[in-house]
């Protein structure tokens, strides 16, 4: 009888060349290894029938598990790469909203030159590490408190002149950015509503744009979502108008 | 509430590139590496989790080592060569038993004889024909007979008999070499086959059988 094994691999169709060759033609002349072989296919053919597991559920609770990384992995993100500019957008936004007084007569935010400042990629400042583990708790706690809004990246643009802070969130909506710009007192070809404090931008038919000023600065928030979620989202979570 | 004025874009310089907005640059893209992860864990998943099952054979614990292992893989998935997922999931999976849930088996289990070198046939010594042992079981007392061997033979016959992984696959799986596999699935195999005939006898299922 040729060795089991062998049989076996036979059966798995794992034997090739002189091997395979070799036992094809000892089975021709052994009934005992043929046997053998009917016998392994039947258990194989047995084995493979075995039914499938029911395990949607535990999917799902998988699911789950990579949602909880995906969070992690986000904030994580932001101490590790965009913490500088974080650090710079917050400043910003926090002398702004202590009302360090500086001259801000005369420039104005237009709403034509807005869509530069969100499309165009270049004269970005570096994304900057910190290597500060204190100021990376601090940030943390600080993105924490955050309204469910998380923050992706910041930066800093400059265009024609002009500079502004870039601040990408996300929420539950989906992404939106926070234009500050500094040193400016009003909106051009935008219009206020009832209110006269937040005025309205249209970048294209889905993206608007909301904004409002500050004792040094404009703020504007753009996103691909209606004015007045625009506008809530403003009132909610950012520096209220002056 | 006509608070939203038209607003015309002008002259700006910057107006071809208001039609940019659109693109992912702008506004972050969805998770591309999530989606390319779920779109192969959840094809290989019911082989994640009946493997896992029939390593631990306890369904809380084989949900635990399913779940861990899934999360191992979306931790590590940078490191997947994009070849054969299933394959390196299954190896994660088996590593996890092995250096984590083993140790925690209780139950009965035949004990391991690798250093025996002797592969037996199944058929010689065969006390009922393979037509008739295999009608007579259903699919529990298969599972219960698989059970009951040692961790190596068994990990061997399910990949190979139920996952359908090749000699290569399983070698690289478990981390042996391929004549290990080879022999570990023969002798996996004439074990399982005792196993359910010494079942099927026992509970005198199989009448005729007895006429031989």
């Amino acid at each position: 009888m040729i060795e089991p094994s062998k049989l076996h691999a036979y059966v798995d169709g794992e034997l090739t060349g002189a091997e395979l060759q070799e036992v094809e033609a000892k089975l021709a002349e052994c009934a005992e290894s043929r046997a053998e072989v009917a016998s392994i296919q039947s258990l194989k053919t047995m084995l493979n029938q075995a039914p499938g597991m029911e395990c949607q559920d535990v999917w799902a609770n998988c699911q789950s598990r990579l949602d909880a990384i995906d969070r992690v992995r986000k904030s994580g993100n932001f101490i590790t790469k965009f913490s500088w500019a974080f650090v710079a957008g917050v400043a910003l936004v926090l002398v702004i909203g202590g009302g360090i007084s500086r001259h801000a007569e005369g420039r104005t935010v237009d709403n034509s030159a807005l869509a530069g400042f969100i499309s165009n990629p270049t004269n970005q400042t570096a994304e900057k590490k910190s290597q500060n583990a204190e100021l990376d708790q601090i940030l943390q706690r600080a993105n924490e408190q955050l309204n469910r809004i998380h923050f992706i990246r910041g930066a800093r643009i400059v265009q024609n002149d002009q500079t502004a802070e870039r601040l990408d969130f996300e929420d539950a909506k989906g992404p939106f950015s926070l234009l500050v710009l500094p040193e400016r007192s009003n909106f051009d070809d935008m219009s206020a509503d009832d209110s006269g404090k937040y005025y309205f931008g249209k970048i294209d038919v889905s993206t608007h744009a909301v904004g409002w000023r500050t004792q040094n600065a404009c703020l504007v928030l753009i996103g691909r979502r209606e004015f007045e979620d625009l506008r809530e989202l403003a009132q909610r979570n950012f520096i209220l108008p002056q | 509430m006509a608070f939203v004025a038209s607003v015309t874009l002008g002259k700006s310089p910057h107006k071809e590139s208001v039609g940019r907005l659109s693109r992912p640059v702008l506004f972050g893209k969805r998770d591309s590496k999530r989606e390319a992860f779920e779109r192969h864990a959840e094809r290989a998943f019911s082989s994640v989790f009946g493997t896992a099952l029939r390593l631990t054979r306890n369904r809380e614990e084989a949900e635990d080592l399913a779940q861990e292992a899934i999360v191992r893989a979306y931790e590590a998935f940078d490191r997947f060569d994009g070849t054969n997922f299933k394959a390196w999931i299954l190896r994660i999976v088996t590593n996890l038993y092995i250096n984590k849930y083993r140790s925690r088996q209780r139950g009965p289990q035949l004990s391991s004889l690798e250093e025996d070198n002797m592969v037996e046939p199944m058929s010689l010594e065969a006390e009922i024909p393979d037509r008739q042992l295999f009608d007579g079981l259903v699919g529990s007392e298969v599972e219960g007979a698989l059970k009951r061997l040692p961790d190596e033979f068994r990990i061997a016959v399910l990949l190979s008999d139920i996952e359908q992984m090749s000699y290569q696959e399983i070698a690289d799986i478990t981390e042996v070499p391929i004549g290990t596999v080879r022999s570990r699935i023969a002798r996996g195999r004439a074990m399982l086959r005792r196993l359910l005939e010494s079942y099927a006898l026992k509970e005198g299922f199989i009448k005729e059988g007895n006429d031989l």
